[in-house]
């Protein structure tokens, strides 16, 4: 009986030893090699970023991160001596660390191979590294609001970076190490090592050269004119596709002020789609197209006197030229930038008619631009406005857009009618597959095919023959529209007195646009502020340099005799505009006429040399 | 009828065959649990190895002199040998002898060793228990109230210690050998019901036994503290597998399974040698149980049957115990595993004991 019963206990703990060491034994592995190992963890390298054409903008550098695991240190002094003399760190901060009861000290995240090789040789205990991934934009600062940035662990945190963060994520592998229960490394020094999977290489619309171009531009535009800033945007017109976005001041993507949050969150942000502004006569094009479309002008018919102001509701609003116009035809008023005309139309349309049309063309709107930040504009809540809010935002007052809103309405007014929605990313790829593809996406047709063709020839008047005369590059067909908008204060309530927004909205070829273009310079300080003389000039150098390198050939170029600029200053406007209609100069003027006001400053400056394409500026006052 | 076929010598020199070859691969498997945790510790890998030799070596001597002794001295003797064994266990009681380890205090210091009373005591109340009741054969009550009482001394004082598992052992060998010497059914009864509510009784009032009792239960509850031997155990049988991952191969043996070379070495085994090695080792306890249980049946007479049945028995006891508690099957306990688990006295006694068994089939056998 003793022996059944001895038998019987020792096949039920048999038992049991079959169900432990056999049934259960894989998921007791998979548990008991978790305690086994120490895991440290090898970032999956993040995707490359690349411009349409493939050229290289941001990759991935390999760094080393170096531990010490004290248990693991036999000569303490030895190894905080080797490590503070290669990674220049204090030796006596370094060996109190390591001498501390923690399992892991990081010594340093910023290491590279030659220092590992260097700490290898050295052969000091108990030390161990991982690799790391940092990102390296090639260029530097270039395209820096576009791009963004990552964090220090590789997260994206703004632009491209943020909104496509999970493609270009790599996945993470990891390095085990087999160890004792307290951490202690093992003799036979078994590791396994898990590789990181790379993210997918993403592919920008932005097209290098043309950056470069715009880059130079904004660049070229922030230091001549001492602006607070100046941005520029260059989209195909036909798809959206953003080919090039910039703007000045920037930042080195590799030096980025990690420190200065507050510094970073100002320099990071992509005004282009962030910012609203008031946007001031390049507005119009908006209001023009809604005039046609809804009949309230035409290219025939309509005639418009302006006397220098229009009194709305009792309330008088003055034409930017307080002299007036006199009567002229919708193309010569909107050649004039005439803000009598615009008022007009806009009364003309209504308010309801206004709201609905500014609401087709995406105004206070998203445009739904793949990057992360974007605003949308503001309008006068529609209950509450009045005729003479009306009358001014048919001007571009009284109403604030973002750029990327305004340039892709622009661009539905003069490229068929196809309100579109901007794309920054072209592809993304993994492997040779094509994970994501960015496309053209029409979100609204807003105007007649009919429509878009008048406002382009209008348009193309505007740089023949009016205030974007700037823009013009010699032989090539180019529309546009300028803006000065005076800006408010920050603190809300009036005009700042003495702030603009000078701007230039430009597209080419004229007949067929593929490129549209928005050139912002927010409060040039150095005397002139209207687009006309500010913003365009850098419009026809970027059109300029876009065509070379398209390879686009000039037709009908016309030699444009070169003349000295005659000397304004001290004269009348009256005397200074007989001047300069007998040489054949589009100008522009800032101040009051009459009370024996008189030409201050002009620009260009008396002397230099200048073709009848040159828009001048010239301001008046009391001497 | 096989055993008989094999051995053309004699069935009962499998006793002391199958304890040399558990104490040489306790010897083994002892190097191989504690290597790691020895040169760590002490910074000689084979510091545990070392001293289980020497007690192997006299533990072989030991063993000889059993098996040439005269055992019937032990009738004359048995209240010298319990008077002994109480005094024994009563020592490590006495400050600045005894010594305290994991809370329990169940070692006699004598500075150059240390002797664990309850190894010694255990095998000298079943030698007690057979000389008296060979003499009183407790068929009744009466006959029952000594060895009864004096198990209940013995209990009591290993109990103190404390130590639950030898205590259950040296109660259910009373029980074993009870009944073996003719106790009355229904008084065993009782009895068994009133060892089994103590038993209860002391879990529920040593709150530290009901965490043991829960943490067995679900060790992954508290998988730090209560549950964490027996969860290393779990792991060190599971990556054992079917064939185990190799001899000196073991993970837990890197400080991960505690008491890895002594009351745990079986897992050990299992995770080095896998299924198959439990079942070898488990193999051979069998053996020598069902040897002992053979040698008991052909003694000549009830002493000598007494003393095979208990001897045999505490051994049994406590082989299953342990493998029990590695295996999660009953509340953990630290008892060693005779012959194999580190620990002088215990290996000394067993083979000493392996000696007496061996002596009862060869010179007191019908």
């Amino acid at each position: 009986m003793l022996m059944v019963l001895i038998i019987f206990l020792f096949t039920a703990i048999f038992g049991r030893l079959i169900y432990l060491m056999v049934i259960s034994s894989e998921s007791l592995q998979i548990k008991a090699l978790d305690q086994w190992t120490r895991d440290v963890p090898v970032t999956g390298e993040r995707g490359d970023i690349y411009d349409v054409n493939g050229v290289l903008l941001a990759d991935t550098g390999t760094i080393y991160t170096v531990y010490v695991r004290p248990n693991s240190v036999t000569d303490k002094a030895y190894t905080a001596q080797i490590l503070s003399s290669i990674l220049g760190i204090d030796e006596k901060k370094l060996y109190d660390r390591i001498n501390a009861k923690v399992s892991e000290v990081t010594v340093s995240k910023n290491v590279t191979s030659e220092q590992i090789s260097l700490i290898y040789a050295a052969k000091p205990t108990g030390v161990y590294y991982a690799q790391n991934i940092k990102r390296n934009y090639i260029y530097g600062d270039f395209s820096s609001m576009v791009l963004g940035f990552t964090n220090i662990d590789g997260v994206g945190q703004t632009g491209i970076e943020a909104q496509y963060n999970s493609y270009l994520q790599g996945i993470d592998g990891k390095l085990l190490t087999e160890t004792d229960l307290i951490g202690r490394e093992l003799d036979s020094n078994l590791t396994y090592y898990i590789e990181g999977v790379k993210g997918a290489d993403l592919y920008l619309t932005l097209d290098y050269s043309i950056q470069r171009f715009v880059q130079n531009a904004v660049n070229d535009a922030y230091e001549t004119h001492q602006a607070k800033s100046a941005s520029c945007v260059v989209m195909n017109a036909k798809t959206g596709a953003i080919v090039a976005m910039a703007q000045s001041p920037s930042f080195d993507l590799n030096n980025i002020p990690r420190n200065d949050i507050a510094k970073l969150m100002e320099v990071s942000r992509n005004t282009i789609i962030s910012d609203v502004y008031e946007p001031g006569s390049t507005f119009k094009v908006l209001t023009a197209a809604l005039g046609l479309e809804y009949g309230v002008v035409n290219t025939s018919t309509t005639r418009c006197y302006c006397g220098g102001s229009r009194i709305v509701d009792g309330t008088k609003i003055k034409c930017w030229r307080t002299i007036g116009h006199g009567s002229q035809t919708f193309a010569e008023a909107v050649q004039n930038s005439c803000n009598c005309m615009f008022m007009d139309i806009a009364l003309g349309l209504g308010k309801e008619q206004l709201y609905t049309g500014l609401k087709s063309f995406g105004i206070c709107d998203k445009t739904g631009i793949d990057a992360s930040g974007e605003a949308s504009g503001l309008m006068i809540n529609y209950d509450i406005v009045k005729n003479v809010d009306i009358a001014r935002i048919g001007f571009g007052q009284a109403v604030a857009v973002t750029a990327i809103e305004l340039l892709t309405a622009c661009a539905a007014a003069v490229n068929g009618g196809e309100l579109l929605t901007p794309y920054l990313v072209d592809k993304i790829v993994q492997g040779g597959e094509i994970l994501y593809k960015g496309n053209k996406n029409i979100r609204n047709n807003v105007i007649s095919a009919e429509t878009s063709r008048t406002m382009r020839e209008i348009f193309e008047g505007v740089v023949r023959d009016g205030g974007g005369k700037n823009a013009q590059v010699n032989g090539y067909r180019i529309g546009g529209k300028t803006g000065t908008a005076q800006k408010y204060s920050e603190s809300g309530g009036g005009i700042a007195g003495g702030k603009y927004v000078a701007t230039f909205m430009g597209f080419a070829p004229a007949d067929n646009p593929e490129y549209i273009m928005l050139f912002i310079v927010d409060e040039p300080s150095t005397g002139a502020y209207y687009g006309s003389v500010v913003a365009a000039p850098y419009a026809s150098t970027i059109f300029s340099q876009i065509f070379e390198y398209r390879g686009w050939q000039p037709e009908n170029t016309v030699a444009l005799p070169k003349f000295e600029m005659p000397d304004l200053i001290g004269l009348s406007l009256t005397e200074a505009s007989a001047i300069l209609a007998q040489k054949g100069l589009y100008y522009e003027y800032y101040g009051e006429v009459g009370n024996g006001n008189k030409v201050t400053y002009q620009l260009p400056a008396p002397g230099s040399y200048v073709n009848k394409n040159n828009a001048v500026y010239i301001s008046l006052s009391q001497e | 009828m096989q055993l008989k076929l094999k051995t053309k010598i004699k069935f009962y020199s499998l006793i002391p065959i199958c304890t040399i070859l558990l104490a040489g691969l306790g010897l083994l498997f002892i190097y191989s649990a504690s290597c790691y945790s020895a040169s760590i510790n002490y910074g000689d890998e084979f510091y545990y190895v070392k001293k289980q030799a020497v007690s192997f070596i006299a533990g072989l001597i030991f063993m000889f002199i059993a098996m040439k002794m005269k055992t019937e001295i032990f009738i004359k003797l048995k209240w010298v040998i319990f008077a002994l064994s109480v005094i024994l266990l009563a020592l490590v009681f006495i400050p600045g002898l005894g010594s305290s380890s994991y809370g329990a205090t169940r070692w006699i210091d004598l500075k150059f060793i240390t002797i664990q009373p309850s190894e010694i005591a255990k095998f000298g109340f079943v030698i007690f228990l057979a000389a008296y009741m060979s003499e009183y054969p407790p068929n009744n009550f009466k006959n029952a109230v000594v060895p009864i009482l004096c198990g209940g001394i013995i209990c009591g004082l290993i109990m103190a210690e404390p130590n639950m598992s030898i205590t259950a052992v040296v109660g259910l060998s009373l029980l074993v050998m009870l009944f073996a010497g003719g106790f009355n059914g229904k008084l065993m009864a009782v009895l068994g019901v009133c060892v089994l509510v103590g038993g209860i009784l002391l879990i529920v009032l040593e709150p530290y036994r009901m965490e043991r009792f829960t943490a067995f239960l679900d060790p992954w509850k508290n998988p730090k503290d209560e549950g964490y031997q027996l969860i290393q155990s779990y792991y060190a049988l599971g990556s054992g597998g079917l064939f185990g991952v190799g001899i000196f191969n073991s993970r837990q043996k890197y400080l991960f399974l505690p008491f890895a070379e002594s009351d745990f070495i079986f897992s050990v085994i299992g995770e080095e040698t896998g299924l198959f090695g439990c079942l070898g080792i488990m193999a051979i306890f069998l053996v020598y149980i069902l040897c002992g249980v053979k040698i008991a049946r052909k003694a000549e007479s009830k002493y000598y049957m007494l003393l095979a049945v208990g001897l045999t028995c505490v051994t049994a006891l406590q082989a299953a115990i342990n493998f029990a508690v590695v295996s999660g099957s009953i509340p953990p306990t630290g008892v060693p595993l005779p012959f194999v688990s580190a620990g002088g006295t215990s290996l000394v006694t067993f083979m000493f004991v392996s000696g007496l068994i061996y002596n009862i089939a060869r010179n007191h056998s019908k």
